[in-house]
């Protein structure tokens, strides 16, 4: 249904044949529109291999939900399903503990063949800038040894803009680097590096 | 294949063409972060691509290589590599310092060294290093095979000493050979039985470098078809998990994993701390301790224990609970096994009888005497201490043992005064005492396994000179000692001299010992409550009170007490736990204390010793573990994957 709103227009698609398959895939955040636009520009085989990961905290309501009303929960934990049984989803704690076994969840799966999407800014950007990058994402690949495929998203803000209810049509232009590998323990620095390439895209 | 079920073996070779021959999932490497499989292919191409390497870079028959890493499928690879093309190859544990690798060195003068991810190198332009990590697993390999003999060296194990030279088994093909063939052909009467359980999975924490660590990954499991499990973590929740999500069946480890497993077994179901009663059926057992099975997944069932002498009691415990405790005895010496207890009919508190091609003969003092195909040549390049081992063509184990009316060997103590320390690494005295005596202010020493409750562990007796006290000495002796042969508590001895044999000066270590232990041996600290108890339970060789600072306990001890909140406090068995979780207001009693003295304790003050002990320490107020050389991981090593190693 996506492919009614996000006409895609994908370059770097011959990245992809530098990979064994294996890859942590870092794009820049615009929309809740730019998973399904992955989905979009990626090939039938990579498809069912993302596993996009979303931020723990956005479903509070569904994992403590004591704090919240019936609705709250009900509509939480529909996303959440939604989003597990849709795209792959994993949510990945971003303020909460649990890194260590987020890693080794991910690792797990990395083990497994699928291919983690994250989005280092950590929120969406509302315009065409790009957000600092996380370090999260360069522990991932640092300590996963696991390359990172890094992707630039422009124009999902427009086809649904962050605080809009209906998604107007338009293009996204996807463009797909060359997979990168980040190695070392100073985190912050790699995931400098990496989101200078994306901007560089 | 013959009528015993093993085709005819001479080289190492014969048993790579039958890990060859075998399919399915062999190597799981899971390195807290992401586990990787390989397949017995996979292997065969790996370890083919380094005997290619090898030849490339002009190594061959006879030359030397280190393999200084964790435990890792590459270190597999690497080992067959060096096999396939006869260099042979010397192990060394990944704990060890890079002045034991350098010392080593000078000794084997190897053509290379492989090193694993957790362990660095400095670089040195006269050394040529390969990282197993960059391993290449993908392409067929090609290179010239060679043909070895069945006595040519497979690989040197060289025993540690820090100050001493260390000394180097030589191990052969034909060493390893009378080792395995005889399992081997006790496997094969039983492998159609182990069919509906296949793949039958092991997890092996004992180090590769370790004889009996290789034996359990390298030489066994492929003749079940078996698949390897290596962790880095020694955390207890993280062994559970990894035995109950990956199915599996043997846990291979040193006897301190099975305390470690204890404590937290008997805190998440406190009904396993309280024994069945005697003669209850196994059926019984096992349904009432159906929690324990459960944490362990249904596939687990045996515990192989080597590299240390087990507690009966924790034999006993986890008998009780259901599962099998296999115990066997044996010996770099004799590559390893010298007896083994049959799976299925194990004899309590022995070590099982001798296998096939191995004789044991008991001498009138009771050391026990080994002779076989399995028994080394002697030492690498050490006439003199070959020649005091072998006697009369029966080597000389070191070990007090007898035999019982089924043939069943059961070992009772040690001539030699080497101490075993818990987690299976050995530590010679005279290494320490070298140490000791080149601080300043030492005039004499003695270093003795001092026994408690944790076990073995390096205990100095000291007689000072001058205004240096036993604390700075300990500090500047472990400082360059090895992590395990650290001194972990001392005694000062009053009188002047420390008792010697009147005619060669030898120190009498046993009569120190006996005094030490004859005066008042400190209380199970287990028996206490509250925080320190807890802490008390793992600070192994540490008294523990009021005036503990942070840096002498470890970070492994802060984890356990984190811990306890989350998982352990459901027991109510353990009303340490529960207080530790839920008054943190206790916690500033840990504060780092000031440099004052510390306090003696409790029946222990230096008038209360028994004659000829002036003082006794254990658990120095050090102010910081890193300058001062106490180890900080009692059970686990650094970057073991205990959540204080990493975050």
């Amino acid at each position: 249904m996506a492919h009614l709103f996000a006409w895609v227009r994908v370059s770097g698609r011959e990245n992809l044949t530098k990979l064994n398959g294996r890859a942590l895939i870092a794009s820049n955040h615009q929309s809740y529109f730019d998973t399904p636009v992955l989905f979009i520009a990626m090939p039938w085989k990579w498809r069912l291999r993302i596993a996009p990961t979303m931020s723990k905290e956005f479903f509070d309501a569904r994992f403590h939900p004591e704090k919240y009303g019936h609705w709250k929960r009900f509509t939480s934990s529909l996303g959440y399903y939604l989003g597990c049984l849709v795209f792959n989803a994993v949510p990945i704690p971003q303020r909460e503990s649990g890194t260590r076994q987020t890693l080794h969840y991910l690792g797990e799966m990395v083990e497994e063949g699928w291919c983690p999407l994250i989005f280092p800014e950590g929120e969406h950007s509302a315009d065409d800038t790009i957000l600092p990058f996380q370090a999260g994402v360069a522990m991932m690949a640092s300590r996963l040894r696991v390359p990172v495929l890094p992707v630039r998203i422009r124009g999902s803000n427009r086809v649904l803009p962050l605080h809009s209810r209906f998604a107007r049509p338009g293009f996204v232009d996807v463009v797909i680097g060359e997979p990168l590998r980040l190695e070392g323990e100073d985190f912050a620095a790699l995931a400098r590096t990496l989101e200078q390439t994306i901007r560089n895209l | 294949m013959t009528k015993l079920g093993a085709p005819p073996r001479e080289t190492l070779l014969d048993l790579f063409r039958m890990v060859a021959e075998q399919a399915g999932e062999y190597l799981v490497y899971d390195d807290g972060y992401r586990p990787r499989s390989c397949s017995y292919a996979d292997l065969v191409r790996a370890a083919g691509n380094c005997a290619a390497r090898l030849e490339q870079a002009g190594i061959g028959p006879g030359d030397n290589v280190v393999l200084w890493s964790e435990n890792r499928p590459e270190w597999v690879a690497a080992f067959w590599g060096c096999v396939l093309r006869g260099v042979v190859v010397t192990p060394i544990d990944e704990r060890h310092s890079v002045n034991f690798l350098e010392r080593i060195e000078q000794l084997v003068h190897p053509k290379a060294v492989f090193t694993g991810d957790e362990v660095s190198l400095p670089h040195s332009p006269s050394r040529v290093v390969w990282k197993l990590s960059e391993f290449d697993w993908t392409t067929e390999p090609r290179y010239s095979a060679v043909t070895p003999k069945p006595d040519d060296a497979v690989q040197i194990l060289f025993t540690s000493g820090a100050t001493a030279e260390p000394k180097g088994v030589v191990i052969t093909h034909r060493n390893l050979l009378a080792n395995t063939v005889p399992v081997e052909r006790e496997i094969a009467k039983y492998r159609r039985y182990a069919r509906p359980f296949s793949p039958i999975r092991f997890l092996n924490l004992l180090p590769l470098s370790h004889m009996f660590g290789q034996a359990m990954a390298i030489f066994i499991p492929p003749m079940l078809a078996g698949t390897v499990v290596f962790q880095r973590s020694q955390n207890p929740r993280e062994i559970i998990r990894q035995i109950r999500t990956r199915r599996i069946s043997v846990l291979v480890s040193v006897p301190k994993i099975l305390e470690v497993l204890k404590e937290y077994v008997s805190g998440v179901a406190p009904e396993s701390a309280v024994p069945s009663p005697a003669g209850t059926k196994l059926w019984r057992r096992w349904w009432r301790y159906r929690r324990a099975h459960r944490m362990f997944g249904m596939k687990f069932w045996s515990f192989i224990v080597g590299g240390a002498a087990l507690d009966p009691n924790l034999e006993e415990f986890w008998g009780g609970l259901g599962f099998a405790v296999i115990q066997g005895y044996g010996l770099t010496e004799a590559a390893p096994i010298v007896t083994l207890n049959h799976p299925f009919h194990a004899g309590k508190g022995t070590v099982g009888k001798p296998i096939a091609g191995v004789e044991i003969r008991i001498a009138e003092d009771g050391e026990v005497l080994v002779r076989g195909g399995n028994v080394t040549s002697g030492y690498f390049n050490n006439a003199e201490a070959t020649a005091e081992a072998f006697k009369e063509d029966w080597f000389h184990t070191g070990d007090i043992g007898e035999m019982d009316s089924s043939g069943r060997l059961l070992i009772k103590g040690r001539k030699k005064e080497m101490i075993v320390l818990a987690d299976g690494r050995n530590v010679f005295p005279e290494d320490v005492e070298r140490a000791l005596d080149a601080q300043p202010g030492v005039r004499e020493s003695a270093v003795v396994g001092l026994q408690d409750n944790r076990g073995e562990h390096v205990h100095a007796v000291l007689v000072l000179d001058g205004p240096h006290t036993a604390e700075d000495v300990i500090r500047g002796a472990n400082a360059v000692l090895e992590e395990h042969q650290r001194v972990r508590g001392f005694t000062l001895w009053s009188h002047p001299e420390l008792p010697r044999t009147e005619g060669m000066r030898k120190l009498k270590r046993r009569a120190i010992l006996s005094l030490i232990q004859g005066e008042s041996s400190p209380a199970s600290p287990a028996s206490g409550e509250g925080m320190s108890a807890l802490l008390a339970r793992y600070a192994s060789g540490r008294a523990v009170d009021s005036s503990t600072t942070l840096d002498t306990t470890s970070a492994f001890l802060l984890w356990i007490a984190s811990n306890s909140s989350s998982r352990w406090n459901r027991s109510s068995a353990s009303p340490w736990m529960k207080r530790s979780s839920s008054k943190p207001g206790r916690l500033p009693s840990w504060k780092r204390s000031s440099a004052s003295p510390r306090p003696w304790p409790p029946g222990r003050s230096p008038s209360s010793s028994s004659p000829g002990i002036a003082a006794r320490g254990q658990g120095l107020s050090a102010r910081s573990t890193s300058t001062c050389g106490f180890s900080p991981w009692p059970i686990c090593s650094p970057g073991c994957g205990s959540p204080g190693a990493r975050t």
